[in-house]
């Protein structure tokens, strides 16, 4: 018998509840009626201050021969009476905070490079995105200290909570339509602020500009963008869900990549853009996998990576943060790395995928690179490593 | 019972409209919050708890979408939580009798098969929380990828990724053990 029937029929098995749906139902019902009539409860303080404020309020806006059956002024006929925003911005715990949770958000994403134009970017507004699952997770993991005899465990504290990720909201005009989306029609997409070593924030979308829409759609409903990777929402509006790394060698020199840009596409896909700054070595190996001339872009079937001679591998990336203290066997490793514009601190930023033997998660760790170009110690397949200083890539 | 309508019942505020999604629902979601927590009484806790809140937060629920992955959300959070408070030391579920028949003379071939699926019962207990709610969602509630990725409120690649793990640590477990049989 295969695994899969084995696995259905094992826990099907041992999964047999003996309990009595009734008593159950009794008390799911006593509970809801609980909480119901302590939700409407409100503490004898609570009427106290209330009749204070009401006292004090009705006061203020009484003056002699004014009384509380006047109406409010009707509208002008012509005056614009203020709308909501179509997104309002969620507040703590609200439940219709689900409406602006990106799908597959991976926050960290940094810069872009924007191609063809279809749509206009009309407006832009600001809002929070409460961190992910995947951080809280971490952030929960992370809380756990090393064991006494670790050699961190003196110097270990806990990490702070993770931040909400300050987004933007735009508003697109589609100029040329594409499938599912008609010309004219307006589309609001999600931008998540995303900031890299030194270089500041770089929004992805500029009011005024225009972006591609591919009408390009996998399995889970998500649409490329030129720039941003875009999602279709439940409320049937387009929110960008991550952005492609992008990173521009400053250092001039035969063979190197100028501009390599990446983009997780989903289903364990990634596309990759790139241009080469001269005709080397580098495109021969860039044909011996399939890209092709300066310019081009090519698709890597999930855990292939790029191969590429004297380049780092993208195979697509999740940002994260590995707890300090965190050991083990690096069992394989990818690098990326982000260099800054030029004119910009002298400071890079490397950050490497690996993944340990003996953990569940494979994670993105970043490091310090010496302006040289040199690592704080080498991160190779088979090297036994220690975090000893972690910050999550943003 | 046309389960959409009665969930507008529901966000309604009638209560007794919810009685009928409750019993639907609730075999296989204490089963579910048991193979997530490993303990009858925290699964039945977790179950309860799900369902408070599922009626509680009705009127957040898209008419017109699958409720199953909404409501088994509620349930795997409550039953990680459940699970995080008891702070459970990991334990392995007996196998029920009726599986292993140790009674009866059985013939070597069926005596394999069933320390096979021991083993592999074993093996599932042995996942830790995240691949194991991925594996129950995949094989017990029969959830796809997608839904999965909407219950767990992850990315689709991974869930693909952690089931593909999860999968890989089975497999290794059931060749360990066959391995080292005689």
């Amino acid at each position: 018998m295969d695994m899969d029937k084995e696995l259905v029929e094992v826990m099907a098995a041992n999964t047999e509840w003996k309990g009595s749906p009734d008593q159950m139902w009794q008390r799911v019902e006593d509970e809801i009626r609980r909480r119901r009539r302590r939700k409407w409860q409100v503490p004898a303080w609570g009427v106290a201050a209330a009749a204070v404020l009401i006292a004090v309020v009705g006061t203020r806006m009484l003056s002699p021969g004014e009384t509380l059956d006047t109406n409010p002024p009707p509208v002008a006929s012509g005056e614009q009476v203020e709308q909501p925003p179509v997104f309002a911005p969620p507040s703590t715990g609200a439940t219709n905070a689900r409406a602006f949770t990106p799908y597959n958000t991976l926050p960290g994403f940094i810069a872009y490079h924007k191609t063809i134009f279809v749509g206009q970017v009309t407006d832009e507004k600001e809002i929070e995105i409460p961190p992910t699952e995947d951080q809280w997770q971490t952030y929960q993991a992370s809380l756990t200290p090393p064991p006494p005899d670790h050699p961190k465990a003196k110097s270990w504290t806990p990490p702070e909570p993770p931040k909400p990720t300050p987004a933007k909201l735009f508003t697109i005009k589609v100029t040329d339509g594409i499938k599912g989306i008609a010309s004219g029609e307006t589309v609001t997409v999600q931008q998540l602020n995303v900031t890299y070593a030194n270089a500041g924030p770089e929004p992805v979308l500029r009011v005024g500009e225009k972006y591609m829409l591919f009408p390009r759609k996998s399995a889970a409903g998500l649409y490329q963008v030129g720039a941003p990777y875009v999602a279709l929402g439940d409320d049937n509006r387009l929110h960008v869900v991550s952005l492609p790394i992008s990173f521009e060698r400053s250092a001039e020199g035969p063979g190197y990549l100028r501009e390599l840009h990446g983009a997780d596409i989903g289903e364990g896909m990634t596309k990759l853009r790139f241009a080469v700054r001269a005709e080397t070595a580098i495109g021969a190996a860039l044909a011996k996998v399939g890209l092709h001339g300066v310019e081009g872009e090519a698709v890597s079937a999930a855990g292939v990576p790029f191969d590429v001679a004297n380049f780092p591998r993208f195979v697509g990336s999740q940002p994260g943060c590995v707890s300090v203290g965190t050991s083990g066997r690096v069992i394989a490793s990818y690098e990326s790395s982000v260099w800054p514009k030029s004119g910009g601190v002298n400071e890079v930023k490397m950050t490497r995928r690996v993944k340990l033997e003996g953990n569940d998660h494979e994670t993105t760790w970043t490091f310090q690179v010496n302006p040289n170009g040199s690592v704080d110690g080498p991160v190779r397949t088979g090297t036994d490593l220690e975090v000893s200083r972690c910050a999550p890539v943003r | 019972m046309d389960e959409q309508e009665v969930i507008k019942k529901c966000q309604s505020g009638d209560l007794r409209a919810f009685e009928p999604l409750f019993r639907a629902h609730l075999q296989m979601a204490v089963r579910t919050a048991y193979l997530i927590v490993r303990d009858w009484s925290i699964a039945e806790d977790a179950a309860q708890e799900a369902f408070v809140r599922a009626y509680a937060s009705i009127r957040s629920f898209r008419t017109g979408q699958p409720f199953a992955p909404w409501l088994y959300r509620i349930v795997v959070n409550e039953a990680k939580r459940l699970a995080a408070r008891a702070n459970r030391v990991t334990t392995v579920s007996v196998m029920p009798e009726d599986l292993m028949a140790a009674d009866e003379q059985i013939p070597e071939e069926a005596v394999a098969c069933q320390e096979r699926k021991r083993v592999l019962w074993s093996a599932i207990h042995a996942l830790n929380e995240d691949h194991r709610a991925v594996v129950v969602l995949k094989y017990f509630n029969h959830f796809s990828e997608t839904e999965i990725a909407t219950v767990l409120a992850l990315p689709q690649t991974t869930v693909k990724s952690r089931l593909y793990t999860a999968r890989q640590r089975l497999a290794e477990r059931l060749a360990h053990w066959k391995e080292a049989m005689p």
